[in-house]
């Protein structure tokens, strides 16, 4: 059991690789096709601890504050996240507004959880319980779409700029902070190194 | 081969064992069921990618009249307003991906399927980019989202078209599609270490 903790495949070109301890903020990479196979990410817990707790706050702010304000000759038009899925669902797409409950509320508020209890029990050395909630951050993970949803904004914006004064309200920048924080977590940090790092404690 | 990776978590493991000795998850390659579930959920995203183009995702609603548009009738008036990115952005995400995505699906499925050898390294990073890519198709789907809830005027309102429900689902049934496919299955019979 010891011996493979100590080795790494390559998930492109399937190589074989034995892990070398690196340097804090180093990476490893394949021989053959230089993808990133390992970092160094000593003290991680600390950073996502810190950065969770601001995005819990941000999420929170992104759900009760207006996302956008709209004028559009005299009219005024504004929503919040959860209103714009009411209202799906209120004209009868329940399927779709069930869908984007899930990716755009449910999951992303999973990652921030998963993640701020992640790192609070590998703080305080349960690391049990740490493996369970690393579980739930990796298959919550690949189902936020906040990130999809932010750049639908912008799209969405463009198409009625024209017509229409536009306000980027409070709940737009929390919004993209937490975008921001989950960018972080599951592609800079990325859980297969959370998942190296728990291992390696 | 002596030893297999975790797909979730990328531990490497003894081809022999069941489960992952880290995460616990199932990491026995069944070509079989991979395929199946892959194939299944890929045709019935083919049969979803009509409708979604056929009817429009998007309704506008006036004093006189109630019009829609499809996702093609929506690039087509937006290029005609001289919005060309966002045209070329709604083009690639919602119409130019999902093909693209069927097209290599199919191709890594029958890859699979006939143990094709070449340029396995290729198609291991063409199934990692259908899976980044995958989800961005929503984009439209998202944009009806916000539209509906943002222009609810007595003037004007927006309403979703029946197109967004068969659109999101096939993004839905994509997604699944490429996460049955196990890409481990890609050169595992080529006798590789």
């Amino acid at each position: 059991m010891e011996s493979l903790k100590n080795l790494i495949i390559c998930p492109v070109c399937q190589t074989l690789h034995k892990r070398r301890p690196i340097k804090r903020d180093e990476e490893a990479r394949c021989i053959k096709c230089d993808t990133l196979l390992y970092k160094n990410i000593d003290g991680i817990e600390y950073k996502i601890f810190a950065f969770a707790i601001s995005a819990f706050i941000f999420f929170f702010l992104a759900n009760i504050f207006n996302l956008i304000s709209i004028n559009l000759s005299g009219f005024t038009g504004s929503f919040t996240l959860i209103e714009a899925i009411l209202d799906l669902f209120n004209q009868g797409y329940v399927l779709v507004s069930l869908f984007a409950l899930l990716v755009l509320e449910v999951y992303p508020f999973f990652v921030l959880l998963f993640s701020f209890l992640f790192a609070l029990f590998m703080i305080v050395g349960f690391k049990r319980s740490a493996k369970k909630v690393l579980t739930g951050l990796e298959l919550v993970s690949r189902w936020s779409m906040l990130d999809i949803f932010f750049i639908a904004i912008l799209v969405a914006m463009v198409k009625i700029f024209e017509y229409a004064s536009i306000e980027f309200d409070i709940a737009f920048w929390a919004l993209f902070l937490v975008v921001v924080y989950e960018f972080y977590i599951t592609k800079i940090v990325k859980i297969e190194s959370l998942w190296d790092y728990w291992e390696s404690r | 081969m002596r030893y297999i990776r975790c797909r979730f978590c990328g531990a490497v493991n003894y081809r022999r064992d069941k489960e992952c000795r880290r995460c616990g998850f199932d990491i026995t390659l069944d070509k079989n069921a991979s395929l199946q579930k892959a194939t299944a959920f890929l045709i019935a995203a083919v049969i979803f990618y009509i409708p979604a183009n056929i009817y429009p995702i998007l309704k506008s609603s006036t004093f006189s009249k109630v019009s829609g548009s499809t996702i093609i009738e929506g690039i087509f008036e937006l290029m005609a307003h001289g919005d060309y990115p966002v045209a070329i952005i709604i083009l690639i995400a919602s119409v130019l991906v999902p093909v693209a995505k069927f097209i290599i699906l199919a191709y890594l499925i029958l890859s699979i399927k006939y143990g094709n050898c070449d340029s396995v390294e290729k198609k291991v990073r063409l199934y990692h980019l259908i899976e980044i890519t995958g989800p961005w198709s929503l984009i439209d789907v998202f944009v009806v989202i916000i539209l509906t809830a943002l222009i609810q005027f007595k003037s004007i309102t927006i309403i979703p078209g029946f197109g967004v429900s068969a659109f999101a689902l096939m993004v839905f049934l994509t997604i699944l599609s490429s996460y049955s496919l196990d890409e481990r299955l890609l050169g595992d019979e080529c006798g590789k270490q």
